[in-house]
């Protein structure tokens, strides 16, 4: 039998690919461009706006990391939205604002001009003038790093539960890490696989509430202490190996899928090069959200917050749009960049 | 029992207004396809909200020759033709619910409505493809970045008569699903060997079509 749970949810009228909000203008210095439209981007978008700036945001995805989740419950007020509607919702918002988006395009590029101006570079093959930068890029799912998992990638090896999850109903299923979007994503899976097994590293840190959930269900298995060192298959998932490291011991799981939830890694783009990053990779901000580069700031997943959590990549971006407002008023600490660690914003 | 609530059709009647021409959504069904039921109960619902959108049922094991001709593979399967009963080139294999609705609504509105042309740099690219270019979009009902390459596929199947492209709902087609290698979707194949995984940007679809 399919799994017939409807679940209806058009998008705004005039859904054509080429339609949609107001595209940014070549010919404004904008503000503000704020390039990623996860919670992040778009709080921040909304915050500038709202203060009257001139703002235009760049995203690939409205929504952003979002999309990949099925049921955000931990978004105070808004419980019961899939990770859809709660991206809907946002873009809605900054829509409303008439904050023009350019979306389904990247930014490859970036330049320093005269008069403080930054000029990005974007796929459409246009460039866009605004004097300060927000980066909101967030980040991409991490690889693994073992043998197997590049060649069996979209044979098997998965990144998104929720995408891949329907093509592997009644097999057995694996989900590498043990955090919240570990458990979320073993949760998801063990309504459409046969079994569930979870496998991490170290010990879970995942939401007791969502553990809990786990535990109860029959047909799931958690694992701690445990690597996965090797994913095995022809054509397809066929098993892993794995090394218990209380026990020094390494078996074989049978599996047919793995979907791999280890956290993340920084999108730093064109940007790259001149950073400052932490070992991770990721930006290092003052308290004002500023970067080692003048006129770019950055906020949310991409930078060195401790927790990547939707509400805070929100609230962070509201923080960095109130930073950015005030030194574009003042005119001031154009060069105060992350390296002084300057404490007024 | 209706799949739909009253909310779900309070919220497609508002969609549907942006259908402006008369559409016709074709379909082939049969007994025991794949959730059958279901989609024609849902294209029906659909087409009873709109004036301007029209529904032909058609039996699949009967009507071969104008399946084939709509290059209708499996039931439930279904194409739009415009107001000039022209067949769009635009096709679905499999019941077009979850986050699929949006790419069924997407097609209608762009052949029955108004919507911003295809930027000129890039129809001129998609025209001058001479061959013909069939493209299969691999998709499950839960995948939120499927729509989105599923509307560009057909974005350029509404651009030049040489192109064609359909929706497969690949849970419900496990077969063509494994022909095909689809393990992560969206899983996009153009004539059956150029392959692009994920929603990229259109001009990647439009290079992928050019070379397939």
């Amino acid at each position: 039998m399919l799994d017939l749970h409807l679940n209806l949810t058009p998008e705004k009228p005039a859904p054509s690919m080429f339609t949609g909000p107001v595209a940014p203008d070549e010919n404004v210095v904008y503000d503000l461009l704020v390039i990623g439209a996860g919670p992040a981007g778009l709080n921040a978008a909304l915050y500038a706006k709202r203060k009257g700036r001139n703002v235009a945001v760049f995203g690939d995805r409205v929504g952003g990391q979002m999309l990949n989740t099925s049921m955000v419950e931990n978004y105070i007020g808004t419980s019961q939205n899939s990770g859809y509607e709660l991206s809907q919702k946002f873009g809605n918002d900054i829509e409303a604002l008439g904050i023009p988006i350019l979306s389904g395009y990247l930014i490859d590029g970036w330049q320093q001009e005269e008069d403080d101006v930054i000029k990005l570079y974007a796929t459409n093959r246009k460039q866009y003038r605004g004097k300060t930068v927000l980066l909101a890029t967030g980040s991409t799912p991490r690889k693994l790093g073992i043998p197997g998992e590049i060649e069996l990638a979209d044979r098997g090896v998965s990144y998104c539960a929720i995408c891949d999850g329907p093509l592997f109903k009644q097999k057995r299923l694996i989900v590498a890490g043990g955090g919240n979007a570990a458990a979320e994503a073993a949760l998801d899976l063990a309504r459409i696989g046969r079994e569930v097994t979870v496998v991490q590293r170290s010990e879970f840190r995942a939401d007791h509430i969502l553990m809990a959930e786990l535990e109860k269900l029959d047909n799931v298995t958690l694992l701690t202490q445990t690597q996965i060192e090797r994913i095995n298959g022809e054509e397809h998932v066929e098993n892993i190996e794995v090394y218990d490291k209380v026990r020094g011991e390494r078996y074989v799981i049978e599996a047919d899928a793995v979907f791999v939830e280890i956290g993340h890694d920084p999108n730093l783009g064109p940007f790259k090069m001149d950073l400052e990053v932490n070992d991770n990779g990721e930006i290092i901000v003052d308290q004002c959200n500023r970067t080692n580069i003048p006129g770019v700031f950055a906020a949310g997943d991409v930078t060195e917050t401790m927790y990547k959590q939707i509400v805070i990549a929100a609230a962070d971006g509201a923080q960095a749009a109130l930073s950015i407002n005030n030194e574009l008023t003042t005119g001031e600490s154009r060069m105060q960049t992350a390296a002084h660690k300057e404490r007024n914003c | 029992m209706s799949i739909l609530t009253d909310e779900n059709k309070k919220q497609l009647k508002e969609f549907l207004k942006a259908i402006e021409r008369d559409t016709t959504i074709v379909l082939f069904n049969e007994e025991n396809a794949p959730a059958g039921n279901e989609t024609a109960e849902l294209l029906r619902a659909m087409a009873e909200l709109s004036d301007k959108l029209h529904l032909e049922e058609k039996d699949f094991a009967t009507e071969k020759a104008l399946a084939t001709e709509y290059g209708v593979h499996a039931a439930p399967g279904y194409v739009i033709l415009n107001d000039k009963k022209e067949f769009t080139r635009v096709r679905f294999i499999g019941v077009p619910l979850g986050h699929e609705i949006n790419s069924l609504l997407s097609a209608l509105v762009e052949i029955g409505g108004t919507t911003d042309p295809m930027p000129e740099a890039m129809l001129e690219r998609v025209k001058k493809i001479d061959k013909p270019v069939d493209i299969k979009v691999f998709v499950t009902l839960s995948c939120p970045h499927c729509p989105g390459a599923v509307q560009k596929a057909h974005a350029l199947a509404l651009a030049n008569p040489n192109i064609q492209a359909e929706m497969v709902e690949a849970q419900s087609f496990p077969e063509l699903s494994q022909k095909y290698g689809v393990g992560s979707v969206p899983h996009t194949v153009f004539n059956g060997h150029e392959t692009i995984i994920g929603n990229y940007p259109f001009e990647d679809f439009i290079a992928k079509a050019e070379s397939a």
